[in-house]
């Protein structure tokens, strides 16, 4: 069927512009990340989808915008069913996504960025003028400045997330899908880009806002859909409920995955770091003069907006990254100097927020996995070989324990779900004979079964073997619930320290999360430990 | 038959296809060569016949298959070492050759009695291929120089550094032809089985696979190999000492394809005498990509190419056919192997089909 | 020694010998913004090495024959894209084996042709002409400078152009660009990832290809066994230390082309041929060691 933007106009606003019904859709490894999930959006009007992670509002997303195919369903578009096989054929219908991660190409001017798909040409040659013509009309035309030519690397994240809005409306998109928009911005960028939602929303454009942080969809919503588990829970005025109405429908209960634990009994500091710094490849710095430490059997949660310096410390931590200014000790030792090996002897073990890059090897068996970091000692050494019978009863005996579903020892890691594979790294760490545990989005995007066996050996941990544990997570929920005390990080330093996570909530640590507050030094003090 | 032997795991149903791809690829390449047979031959059938069985028609064509065969295991394992590092380093070439030059060096000299002097004209070539494949690993590891870049570079300085060596100070002007003085008696390698044409290199080879499969998975440093060949950054990671393992595994494949030079000159020729590249450390490469760069199967894919090439040689005497023909069908095999996603649809079909029957028999269960 | 270097004689042998270093060079250039790495422009040349002579050899035209050079080098190309792009097989081993391929294949072609395995010499192939420019060349110097070269040596710098225009000039140029940096970009604005690296590697084949031509049709009068002799491999050398700029690439072919030249007289200076021949490689190894210290530098 021909299908023209134009039917869009025809519509008034509040119209329904796009529903998808039914929508279905598994993964090639089994996953149902889609359930029958039913979601309309109107014209004019900024729709939130919220869920946990993992309950599959980027999946919706990307079958919306061509990138997905689902197994069963269909979307209407102004009423007209429409088959959406690739995102040329959803910018085509108007629908366009600006994705977490920015499709932008670095090396390129804003200009070229902008126009890449649809170039205008001068004869053979790319016509420059007119694409930096075209980009500064756009640019007035919504009231979002860009520089044209402008090179994107140097660019900041909350410019280069512009740019990319200003692409998909050049692209001529009506409904823009926004992935989780303010994860990575600061909150000074957050309030324009509200400010320019709210202006495109007047201008009759339709947006879907994806988030998990409940104050900002409660601040610009018109209407909500919640998702869990793959399905839609369902759809309100945001002006109906509060956002304890809306975490409870997130998660289908009251509480959060709570996980029970006893009162924390804190030691000795296992982990001081004192006045470190960090500089990024870019002579800046990513945190700066860092001061905490965290008792044996105590758990530290670190919270923050993505791109604080979290990452940047944690790798630090893990040896990754080398310590530039400051010291770290472990057990009164420091690991200044060490290499990862002589860390991981100090005890230290080492969850990464990227599983698949840094937490196993894809093409290597489970029980290649579990021995990366002891394969050399002796306990897996017989006359200078490795015990190969050894590393098998043992991995199959973590298998059982850490509930890993899998072919068997000698599965490949890549054959398994992502709830497995960060099973197995936890196998792994969980079992280092660790003294100190840096966890980075230990359960960032796998199942609630795989989300709770962690959560619960992490305490397990804690009240047995007194590890230290130092918790970064975006799920404010985890935090709170899984940590005895937390920090937060804004703009690479310590701006607040609660020694007792269960007397504070979401709202307090986001206004310290979005540096509109920050504790006074003899407070944030409090986290270092003699 | 019980229902958990009707179930394969994913990898048996790769394994199978793995092998299906190898039999196709040199299924096609056959096809091709008697294509090409046909189209310079008078008699086609028979000339193919020769390229299939000429090899088996006497003892002695099989013996020239298994002297071809030695310096394969040399190179094969070589590069399977350095390749299950995930080094694309091609330098094997020059470091067999550089490895043959720098035992010719030693070879040379009169009066060391013969054990010693075999064992120093390998160590010397063994040495010697270890620097040159050594050497593109540590600018890597030190200046992020990329390998497959520099190790191509290193093949020619070892080609133009072994030539020089060997045309210039050790060129002997009585051969009548380009070549060294000739070998010491007491470093040519001695026979075995009682042919004059197998020497003691046919063992060391197969002590070099023995030597490789042992080391890259049973021994604590192999799988440091193997787990840096397969992410770089999980080693990093887990504390494996990545830099360190690069280097030491291209010094060990740069040594072992170094003997592999200093073993097939010392075994078959009086002196030194090639004018140029050997082709073994190309050769190498296809065997591991063959053999996936596990070293236990590299005598059986060596035993293959050098079925072959002795195929071609005697087409070559009996007929018109030139030997390249090796080369084409050397290529075709390689592409058609290494293309993953050769018959990918219908292995993704047979796996989901598999996963489902899994489920089924789970919820028997 | 230095009065060579000094000498007229001298720019004819570096332009003739960087000339289809210069080729693979640009050839290298487009493979490597596409973000191929495409080792196999040994095949490609020698292929169309081959084709040009055959081609030319029975057509008795230069044109036909260039056609047909081009056309055996684009049938490696597309080989190799293929196998890489659609079937996702290693582009090293890929490489490697249409090398293979070009070697063998190619002796098995010239003995088919004429009976013999060394070369064509029996063909009667046409080369191309060198050309000397009216006017130009008879201004002192300068005209003994630029004119006189043969006509692809002329092809080969304005390659260096025309190749930097549709890099960094033309849509697909910026697509090839898109698709080379981040392929996820590309297509979520519809690019065709795959089709464009295609016609990277189609186009890349073809300049390569030149570089064959010029190797049996120009450099020497007929096709001989394994006549590129590692060219393709240094033009890649080039393209790396040239950080894939067409311009710095076309002065690496340059040097490398002068150490070539210094190599072939040598002999005549008593000075080991072997090292003169060894010169380029050792220079770009060195090379690639400043290169790289200067980016740890940077890094740090």
């Amino acid at each position: 069927m021909e299908f023209n933007k134009k039917v869009y106009d025809d519509l008034n606003i509040g119209e329904d512009i796009l529903s998808m019904e039914n929508i279905t859709k598994i993964y090639g490894n089994g996953f149902v990340a889609n359930k029958n999930v039913n979601f309309t959006i109107r014209k004019g009007e900024i729709h939130g989808l919220v869920g946990e992670n993992g309950a599959g509002k980027t999946t919706l997303m990307k079958v919306l915008f061509g990138q997905e195919i689902p197994e069963e369903g269909r979307i209407l578009l102004a009423g007209r069913e429409v088959n959406i096989s690739n995102p040329l054929i959803a910018l085509e219908y108007g629908i366009g996504m600006v994705h977490q991660h920015f499709m932008l190409i670095e090396s390129l001017s804003v200009a070229e960025n902008m126009v890449l798909g649809s170039e205008p040409v001068k004869g053979i040659a790319f016509d420059y003028d007119e694409a930096v013509h075209r980009t500064k009309e756009v640019s007035k035309k919504f009231d979002l400045d860009v520089n044209p030519k402008a090179i994107i690397r140097d660019l900041s994240v909350g410019y280069k997330q512009r740019v990319e809005i200003l692409k998909m409306l050049l692209h001529g998109a009506q409904i823009l899908l926004l992935d989780e928009p303010t994860a990575v911005l600061t909150p000074q960028e957050t309030r324009e880009l509200f400010i320019q939602l709210k202006q495109l929303r007047e201008k009759g454009y339709s947006i879907v806002f994806i988030s998990h942080k409940l104050n900002e969809v409660k601040e610009i919503c018109d209407r909500i859909t919640v998702l869990r588990g793959g399905e839609s829970v369902s759809t309100t005025d945001t002006a109906t409920v509060s956002e304890q109405d809306i975490s409870k429908m997130m998660v289908g209960r009251d509480v959060f995955l709570n996980i029970e634990k006893k009162k924390s009994n804190p030691g000795k500091p296992v982990l001081s770091v004192s006045n470190l710094s960090y500089k990024n490849k870019f002579g800046l710095y990513a945190f700066k003069d860092l001061n905490f430490t965290i008792r044996s059997g105590e758990i530290l949660g670190v919270a923050g907006v993505e791109g604080n310096g979290q990452s940047e410390l944690a790798n630090v931590l893990a040896g990754l990254e080398p310590i530039q200014d400051g010291d770290i000790k472990v057990n009164g030792r420091s690991i200044k100097g060490m290499n990862i090996r002589q860390i991981r002897e100090e005890g230290v073990a080492v969850i990464h927020e990227d599983r698949m890059t840094y937490g196993t090897s894809a093409t290597q068996s489970i029980a290649e996995n579990v021995i990366s970091d002891r394969y050399y000692k002796e306990e897996y050494k017989k006359n200078g070989f490795i015990n190969w019978e050894y590393v098998v009863s043992k991995s199959k005996e973590l298998i059982q324990n850490y509930l890993i579903k899998a072919d068997g020892y000698d599965a490949e890691i890549r054959t398994l779900s992502g709830g497995n594979i960060q099973k197995v790294v936890a196998a792994r760490e969980f079992t280092s004979k660790l003294k100190l545990l840096i966890a980075s989005q230990p359960t960032r995007g796998i199942d609630v079964g795989a989300q709770e066996l962690i959560r619960k050996k992490m305490i397990k941990l804690r009240d047995e073997e007194n590890t230290a544990t130092l918790l970064f997570s975006a799920d404010l929920s985890e935090l709170l619930n899984g940590s005895d005390g937390i920090i937060v990080m804004y703009g690479g330093k310590i701006t607040a320290y609660f020694p007792d996570a269960s007397l504070v909530n979401e709202e307090i640590l986001g206004e310290y999360m979005l540096g509109l507050k920050s504790q006074s030094s003899e407070e944030i003090g409090g986290v270092v430990h003699e | 038959m019980s229902k958990k032997e009707k179930v394969k795991t994913t990898k048996q149903i790769e394994g199978m296809f793995s092998i299906i791809r190898t039999l196709l690829a040199v299924t096609i390449a056959l096809i091709f060569a008697f294509f090409l047979i046909s189209t310079v031959s008078d008699n086609p059938i028979k000339d193919f016949s020769t390229l299939l069985i000429g090899p088996l028609a006497n003892t002695g064509r099989m013996i020239t298959v298994v002297s071809k065969m030695i310096p394969l295991l040399f190179t094969g394992v070589a590069v399977s070492l350095i390749y299950s590092a995930g080094q694309i380093n091609i330098a094997a070439e020059g470091a067999f050759f550089a490895g043959a030059v720098a035992s010719t060096v030693v070879a040379i000299i009169e009066g060391i009695p013969a054990p010693i002097h075999i064992i120093l004209s390998l160590l010397a070539g063994a040495v010697t291929g270890a620097i040159v494949m050594g050497i593109p690993a540590i600018m890597n590891v030190r200046y992020n120089v990329v390998t497959i870049v520099s190790s191509l570079m290193m093949n020619y300085v070892a080609l133009y550094g072994g030539l020089y060596i060997i045309l210039n100070p050790l060129r002997d002007p009585s051969a009548g032809f380009e070549a060294s003085f000739s070998f010491a008696k007491s470093a040519i390698l001695p026979r075995i089985l009682g042919n004059d044409r197998l020497h003691i290199g046919l063992l060391i080879g197969l002590a070099v696979v023995i030597f490789g499969s042992i080391l890259l998975y049973k021994r604590p440093f192999g799988y440091s190999i193997r787990t840096v060949g397969a992410n770089k950054r999980f080693a990093i990671y887990s504390g494996i000492p990545v830099d360190k393992t690069i280097v030491l595994t291209s010094l060990l494949s740069g040594a072992i394809a170094g003997m592999g030079g200093s073993v097939e000159t010392l075994g078959n020729y009086s002196r030194f005498v090639y004018s140029g590249f050997t082709n073994h450390g190309w050769d190498g490469i296809m065997l591991a990509v063959l053999c996936r760069n596990n070293p236990k199967t590299i005598p059986f894919a060596a035993f293959f190419l050098a079925y072959l090439k002795t195929s071609a040689d005697s087409l070559n005497l009996t007929s018109k056919i030139p030997p390249e023909i090796i080369s084409v069908i050397q290529a075709i095999i390689i592409i058609f192997i290494a293309a993953e996603k050769l018959l990918s649809k219908w292995e993704h079909k047979k796996i989901v089909a598999n996963s489902q029957k899994v489920m089924a028999v789970e919820k028997g269960d | 020694m230095l009065d060579y270097i000094f000498s007229l004689d001298f720019v004819y042998a570096v332009i003739r010998m960087g000339t289809p270093l210069l080729f693979v060079g640009m050839a290298a250039v487009i493979g490597a913004k596409a973000d191929i790495l495409c080792i196999a422009y040994e095949g490609m040349m020698l292929f169309a090495a081959l084709g040009g002579v055959v081609g030319s050899a029975y057509s008795q035209s230069l044109f036909v024959g260039m056609i047909i050079g081009l056309l055996c080098g684009l049938v490696i190309a597309i080989i190799f894209a293929y196998f890489v792009l659609y079937l996702d097989t290693k582009p090293l081993l890929t490489g490697l084996a249409l090398n293979t391929l070009g070697t063998g294949g190619t002796v098995y072609v010239v003995y088919l042709l004429t009976g013999m395995k060394l070369d064509t010499s029996s063909l009667h192939s046409l080369r191309f002409p060198a050309v000397h420019i009216p006017i130009i060349k008879d201004i002192p110097i300068i005209g003994g400078l630029i004119s006189g070269h043969n006509l692809l040596s002329y092809i080969a710098f304005i390659m260096v152009i025309v190749v930097w225009y549709l890099v960094f000039r033309t849509r697909l140029g910026l697509r090839i660009r898109a698709v080379g940096e981040n392929p996820g970009a590309a297509a979520s604005v519809g690019i065709n990832v795959k089709r464009t690296k295609f016609l990277a590697m189609m186009i890349s084949g073809l300049i390569a290809s030149m570089g064959g031509l010029f190797m049996s049709m120009a450099y020497m009068p007929y096709f001989t066994n394994n006549m590129t002799a590692g060219r393709g491999f240094i033009g890649i050398a080039a393209q790396n230390l040239g950080r894939g700029n067409p311009f710095f690439t076309m002065i690496y072919t340059l040097i490398f082309g002068a150490a070539m030249a210094i190599g072939n007289t040598a002999q005549a200076y008593r000075l080991p041929s072997q090292f003169a021949s060894m010169m380029p490689y050792l220079i770009t190894l060195i090379g690639l060691v400043i290169i790289g210290s200067r980016n740890k530098k940077t890094k740090n």
